[in-house]
C-alpha cells in the first residue's frame, strides 16, 4: 500500500508538472498582450512618449519579452524572476493579477473560501437525498413512485442551471418573499455571532437549493442503478430465501456492494463541483466565489490568474483520483492496491 | 412512498422553518447594531441609508489609481464618496473648477520660461475624518510619493514628472528634492507646470504641455494624512529650493511601502477627508458600507450629504429587477440595456417598486471606424457611401429600445460645446441619412464602377464592385484584388474584425454587412469574430509576445468599438498623427492621414489658452465638420442612461459626468 501510494504520489507529481506546461503554454500561445491590455485605458491620459515607456517598462517587468519556456521556468519557480528571486508556484507565489492589481493569492481567499463552504454544504446535503432516494428508486424500480421520482429529478438535470436558478428566484424570492435575490448578507446589517451566522445561512439557502436540485438526478441516477444491478445477485436471492428482512437484505448486503460503483461517482461528482460547478450559481446569486473569479480572469485575460485557479483544480483532481482509489481499497476488501 | 413523502416533508419542513426563523433579518433595521430584540413597533420607520448595486465588482483598492492604469469603476465611487479635498475637481458639466471648499485663494503665474505656477491658499480649520487637521503639506505629500524613485520602483503610474520642474532628477533619485512643488507656509504650497517635457523622444521632440485649454487639470492636488499613509513621523520641508518628504527618526522612503500597501487595501477606517467614510468592505460580501462624515467640509459648492448610510452592494443585470422588487436595492445607476430600462420602468408604473427615476444622454458612443489607408476604406466617397447603406436611426432605436439616438460626430449632447453649436450643426453636418442611392452615386464617384473581370459594373446586378487602382493602393490588400490584363481591380469588400458575444456586432451584421442595400449596392463585408485583445493587437497593428500572428501587417479596415468621455475635458490630440514614432506606437487607429484634422485636433486644446471658449468653440466646430466629412468614424448609437430610485430619497438627478457617488451628495432622505 505504501509502496503504491509513494509510486502514485511520483506519477502525480510528473502529471501535474506535464498539465502544468500545456497549460501555461496554451493560455500564453492566445494572441493577446496582456501588458496592452492593461494599458489600454492610460492612452488617452498619458502622453505618447510616457504611454510606449510605461508599456514597455510594464513588459520588462511582466518578463513578456523573454522566450516562453523562460516564462514558464519562472512562473514555476525553477529559475529566478525580474527581482532576482525564486518565486513561483513551487515557492507558494501564484503570480499577480494584472486585473486586481494583487497577488493572485490574495485575491483567491475569500472566493475560494465561500465556494468550498457553498459546495460542501450542497454535496452533504445533495448525497443526503440522492443516497436514500436512489436506494428507494431501485428497491421500487418501475413502479409509479419510481417513475415519479425520476421525472422530477431529471427536470433539475435537464434544463440549465441557469434556468432554473432565475425560475427559483422568481418562486422562493419574488413570489414568495421566502428568500433573497442574491447576496451574501443582509445589506448593511451588522449582526454578530449566531444572529450573522444565520443571516449568512439564509441567503445561501436559495443557491443551495438551487445546487442540490440540479444534482439531485445525477446521483439518484448512479446508486439507483448500482442498487438494481446489487439486488439481482444471487447472493441477495439467496439471502431473502434465508428469510432475512428485507430492510437487512436492503441495507447490510445490498447497499454495502452497490456502494462499490457509487464512490468513484460520488469522488467524480464532487471533483466536478468543486472544479467548476458553482459559476453559473455565482452569477446569478452575485456571489464572490472562485467559479466566478475565473471567469472574471479569462474575460479580461488575466492568465495569470486563470493558471493559478487551473492549477488548483488539476492538483484537487490528482488527489481525487488517488483518493478514489483508496476509498475503493476501503469499500471492496477483495481490491489490493499492492497487487 | 410514504416514507419518500415523509422524508420529502421533513426536509420542506426544516427549509420553512429556517426561511421563517431568519428571514425576520430582512424586517429589522439594518443598522440595529446587532440587537438581536425583535423590533416592537408594528411598522418600523425606514432607516436612513439607500442599498445601491453596482454592476462592477470592487477590487478595494484606495490609492486613488496610482498603481493601476485604470481605477474599477466601483473603487472610483467610494474614492469619490470618500476622498474630496482636492484643490480642483469637477462639476455637473464636468467641467475642471476651483474647488471653493478647500482653496482659499490661489494665483496663476505665467514665468519668463513659458512654464506656469499654480499658488494655493487652503482654507483653515479643515479636518480630516479623523480630526487631524489638513495643512499644505497634506496636499504635497502624494505627488512627493509617487513621482519619487521609491515610487517608481513601488509601480506608481504618474506622469507628471515630466512637466514638473525638477521632476526627472526627483524620480531617479539622484535629488531627494523636488524644485516643482513648493511648501509656502502651513495653509500654502505651489505648483509649476512647464511649457515643454523634460525628456525628448528619439527625434529630439519635447512633448508640449502648455498652452493647454485643460491647463487646469495639471493644478489639482489631492490631499492624503501623512500618519496614515506613511507612518508616523512624516512631514514635508521646503528649505527654499523645493518640497521633499522627511521622517523625524530619520527613516528612509522605502520605509513608506508597507504602510502604503496597508492603506491601499484597508477594509475599514481609512483616514480620509470626504462626504463619507468607509465603514467596511466586506470582500466576501461584496459590499461597502458608507455613513456620513461628520467633519466634511462640502464640496465645491458647499454641499454636504444627509443620507445617513449608502449601502453598496454587487448586483446582477440577470436579476437586478427582482432584487430592486424585493428591496435588496434600492438603487440602480446607468442601465444601458433598453430592454432592462423599459423592465424597470414597468415595475415603477407597476408600483412593484417604489421610487422612481433620472434620465440623461450618455456621455459616450458606439461606432464603427475605417482602417483609412487599407483596400476600399482608403478612399472617402467609399466611407461616406457606407455609411449611407446603414439606416443609424433604425439601428440606435433597435439596439437601444428606444433609449437612445444617433450622434453626427465625435462628441456626445452634454458637452457646453455641442449646446452652444446646435445650430451650427444642424447646418454644416452631414446626417448621413439612409439613402442607397447617395451610396450608389458615391461609389461611382470613388471609381467602383467594374465587375471582377474588368467589364462595366450594371447597377443592381448584386455583384460586388470593382475598381482599378495602382499597386500602393493594393498594398496588403491584396487577397481583394485582381489582376485583370495588366491592371489591378480592387473589390469593394470590408474586411471587418468584431469581437466574439458582442451584440452591437449582431446588429451591425444584421442590418448592415448582410443588409439587402449593402448587397444591391455591390459592396461586401466579411465579417470576423475575435476576442477583444485579438480586436486591439490588429487595430494597433502591434505585434503580441512576437509569437504567431503578424498583427503589425494591415489586415482588418473595420473595427466595431465605443468610446466614452469621462470629464467635459475634450481631447483628441495625437488621434490623427502622421509622425511615423507615434504610429508605430499604435496612435492614430484609423489610419487617416488628413493634415486638416491632425493640425485642429492638436490646436484645439494645444494652440489655446485656457479661458479663450470663443477661440476654442471655433476649433472645435471646424475640427467635428472636418471630422463629420472625412468620416473615419461612423457613430452609430448614443445611449440614455436610466437610473432608478427609492422614493425614500428626493432631488437625485444625475448627468454625464455626475454618477450616483456625486448625485447621492445632493438627495434628501425623506423617509
Amino acid at each position: 500500500m505504501v509502496k503504491y501510494m509513494i509510486k502514485r504520489l511520483v506519477y502525480l507529481v510528473i502529471v501535474f508538472f506535464v498539465v502544468s506546461l500545456m497549460m501555461y503554454f496554451v493560455y500564453n500561445l492566445i494572441p493577446s498582450d496582456p501588458a496592452l491590455v492593461q494599458m489600454e485605458p492610460l492612452r488617452k491620459t498619458l502622453k505618447p512618449e510616457e504611454f510606449n515607456r510605461q508599456y514597455q517598462e510594464l513588459r520588462q517587468k511582466l518578463g513578456l519579452n523573454d522566450p516562453l519556456i523562460v516564462r514558464y521556468a519562472r512562473w514555476m519557480g525553477l529559475i529566478k524572476d525580474m527581482d532576482g528571486k525564486f518565486s513561483g508556484m513551487l515557492q507558494g507565489d501564484f503570480g499577480y493579477s494584472i486585473s486586481y492589481k494583487r497577488n493572485v493569492v490574495d485575491i483567491i481567499k475569500v472566493p475560494m473560501a465561500n465556494t468550498i463552504i457553498l459546495n460542501l454544504v450542497s454535496t452533504i446535503l445533495t448525497l443526503a437525498i440522492t443516497i436514500p432516494l436512489g436506494i428507494y428508486c431501485a428497491v421500487h424500480a418501475r413502479k409509479t413512485s419510481d417513475s415519479i421520482i425520476q421525472a422530477t429529478t431529471v427536470i433539475g438535470y435537464s434544463l440549465p442551471t441557469y434556468l432554473i436558478g432565475i425560475l427559483f428566484i422568481y418562486i422562493f424570492a419574488v413570489l414568495l418573499r421566502w428568500f433573497p435575490v442574491g447576496g451574501a448578507k443582509t445589506p448593511g446589517a451588522t449582526y454578530t455571532g449566531m444572529r450573522e451566522l444565520l443571516d449568512r445561512l439564509y441567503y445561501m439557502c436559495l443557491p443551495l437549493i438551487v445546487l442540490v436540485f440540479t444534482g439531485l438526478a445525477g446521483m439518484t441516477r448512479t446508486v439507483r442503478a448500482a442498487m438494481i444491478d446489487t439486488l439481482s445477485q444471487d447472493y441477495i436471492r439467496t439471502a431473502r430465501a434465508k428469510g432475512l428482512k428485507e430492510k437487512v437484505v436492503i441495507y447490510s448486503h445490498a447497499w454495502r456492494n452497490a456502494l462499490l460503483p457509487v464512490s468513484t461517482s460520488i469522488m467524480g461528482w464532487i471533483i466536478g463541483v468543486f472544479t467548476g460547478g458553482a459559476l453559473v450559481i455565482e452569477n446569478t446569486f452575485s456571489l464572490n466565489g472562485t467559479g466566478k473569479l475565473y471567469w472574471s480572469g479569462l474575460s479580461t485575460t488575466d492568465y495569470e490568474l486563470v493558471l493559478a485557479m487551473q492549477m488548483f483544480y488539476t492538483l484537487v483532481s490528482l488527489i481525487g483520483v488517488l483518493l478514489t482509489d483508496v476509498i475503493y481499497t476501503i469499500v471492496d476488501p477483495r481490491v489490493r492496491l499492492d497487487k | 412512498m410514504k416514507k419518500i413523502t415523509k422524508l420529502l416533508s421533513v426536509i420542506l419542513l426544516v427549509v420553512l422553518c429556517f426561511a421563517t426563523l431568519t428571514s425576520c433579518g430582512e424586517t429589522q433595521p439594518a443598522d440595529d447594531g446587532g440587537n438581536d430584540e425583535p423590533a416592537p413597533a408594528p411598522a418600523p420607520a425606514k432607516p436612513n441609508q439607500v442599498i445601491i448595486g453596482t454592476d462592477t465588482e470592487a477590487n478595494g483598492d484606495w490609492a486613488y489609481g496610482a498603481f493601476t492604469s485604470s481605477i474599477n469603476a466601483t473603487d472610483q465611487d467610494v474614492l469619490t464618496l470618500t476622498d474630496d479635498m482636492s484643490t480642483v475637481t469637477s462639476n455637473f458639466s464636468g467641467d475642471y473648477v476651483i474647488n471653493d471648499s478647500i482653496v482659499d485663494s490661489y494665483e496663476r503665474t505665467e514665468n519668463e520660461d513659458g512654464s506656469v505656477t499654480y499658488t494655493f491658499k487652503i482654507k483653515q480649520g479643515l479636518v480630516f475624518n479623523n480630526g487631524d487637521p489638513v495643512t499644505a503639506q497634506n496636499f504635497l505629500a502624494w505627488p512627493l510619493f509617487t513621482l519619487s524613485k521609491v515610487g517608481k520602483d513601488a509601480g506608481t503610474t504618474s506622469s507628471s514628472w515630466d512637466y514638473i520642474p525638477g521632476g526627472v532628477a526627483y524620480r531617479e533619485g539622484t535629488t531627494n528634492v523636488l524644485p516643482g512643488l513648493r511648501l509656502l507656509g502651513d495653509y500654502e504650497f505651489s505648483q509649476t507646470i512647464m511649457a515643454e517635457g523634460a525628456t525628448a523622444d528619439e527625434n529630439g521632440e519635447h512633448q508640449v504641455y502648455l498652452p493647454y485649454y485643460y491647463e487646469l487639470a495639471y493644478a489639482g492636488a489631492q490631499a492624503v494624512n501623512l500618519d496614515y499613509w506613511f507612518g508616523p513621523g512624516w512631514s514635508v520641508k521646503d528649505d527654499g529650493e523645493g518640497a521633499y518628504l522627511e521622517n523625524a527618526d530619520g527613516k528612509d522612503l522605502t520605509t513608506v511601502l508597507d504602510s502604503v500597501a496597508a492603506a491601499q487595501y484597508a477594509t475599514s477606517d481609512r483616514v480620509t477627508a470626504g462626504p463619507y467614510n468607509l465603514v467596511s468592505f466586506d470582500k466576501s460580501a461584496n459590499e461597502i458600507t458608507l455613513e456620513i462624515n461628520p467633519n466634511y467640509c462640502g464640496d465645491f459648492s458647499g454641499r454636504k450629504p444627509n443620507i445617513q448610510k449608502v449601502i453598496i452592494v454587487k448586483a446582477e443585470d440577470e436579476t437586478i429587477i427582482d432584487n430592486l422588487a424585493t428591496g435588496g436595492v434600492e438603487l440602480y445607476s446607468s442601465i444601458a440595456d433598453g430592454e432592462l430600462v423599459n423592465a424597470a420602468l414597468d415595475l415603477i408604473d407597476a408600483g412593484e417598486f417604489d421610487g422612481s427615476y433620472t434620465s440623461y444622454d450618455r456621455a459616450g458612443f458606439g461606432y464603427f471606424q475605417f482602417a483609412c489607408d487599407l483596400g476600399p476604406a482608403q478612399f472617402t466617397e467609399f466611407r461616406q457611401a457606407v455609411a449611407y447603406l446603414l439606416d443609424r436611426n433604425e439601428f440606435a432605436n433597435t439596439f437601444c429600445q428606444g433609449w437612445g439616438g444617433v450622434v453626427h460626430g465625435p462628441y456626445c449632447t452634454a458637452f457646453s460645446m455641442y449646446n452652444d453649436s446646435k445650430e451650427f450643426l444642424a447646418q454644416n453636418l452631414n446626417t448621413y441619412d439612409f439613402n442607397p442611392e447617395k451610396a450608389v452615386e458615391l461609389l461611382k464617384e470613388a471609381g467602383f464602377v467594374l465587375n471582377a473581370d474588368g467589364t462595366d459594373y450594371v447597377d443592381g446586378s448584386g455583384l460586388v464592385r470593382y475598381k482599378e487602382v495602382t499597386a500602393e493602393q493594393a498594398e496588403n490588400y491584396g487577397d481583394f484584388c485582381v489582376e485583370v490584363n495588366g491592371k489591378t481591380l480592387m473589390s469593394a469588400t470590408l474586411n471587418w474584425a468584431s469581437s466574439e458575444g458582442n451584440s452591437v456586432s449582431d446588429l451591425l451584421a444584421t442590418m448592415l454587412a448582410n443588409g439587402a442595400a449593402t448587397k444591391e449596392a455591390g459592396i461586401e463585408i466579411k465579417q470576423s469574430i475575435m476576442t477583444f485583445p485579438e480586436l486591439l493587437n490588429y487595430m494597433y497593428r502591434q505585434d503580441a509576445y512576437g509569437l504567431g500572428g503578424d498583427y503589425s501587417v494591415p489586415t482588418y479596415n473595420m473595427f466595431n468599438l465605443a468610446t466614452g468621455f469621462s470629464s467635459g475635458a475634450y481631447d483628441f490630440s495625437n488621434e490623427f498623427t502622421t509622425k511615423p514614432a507615434l504610429l508605430e506606437e499604435g496612435y492614430n487607429t484609423t489610419h487617416l492621414y488628413d493634415a486638416d484634422l491632425d493640425k485642429l485636433s492638436m490646436d484645439m486644446v494645444y494652440g489655446v489658452e485656457p479661458g479663450d471658449y470663443d477661440t476654442y468653440l471655433d476649433m472645435w466646430q471646424k475640427f467635428v465638420v472636418r471630422y463629420n466629412e472625412m468620416l473615419p468614424r461612423v457613430p452609430l448609437y448614443a445611449n440614455i442612461y436610466v437610473s432608478v430610485y427609492p422614493n425614500t430619497i428626493s432631488n437625485y438627478v444625475e448627468g454625464p459626468f455626475w454618477g450616483f457617488d456625486r448625485a447621492i451628495l445632493y438627495a434628501d432622505f425623506v423617509g
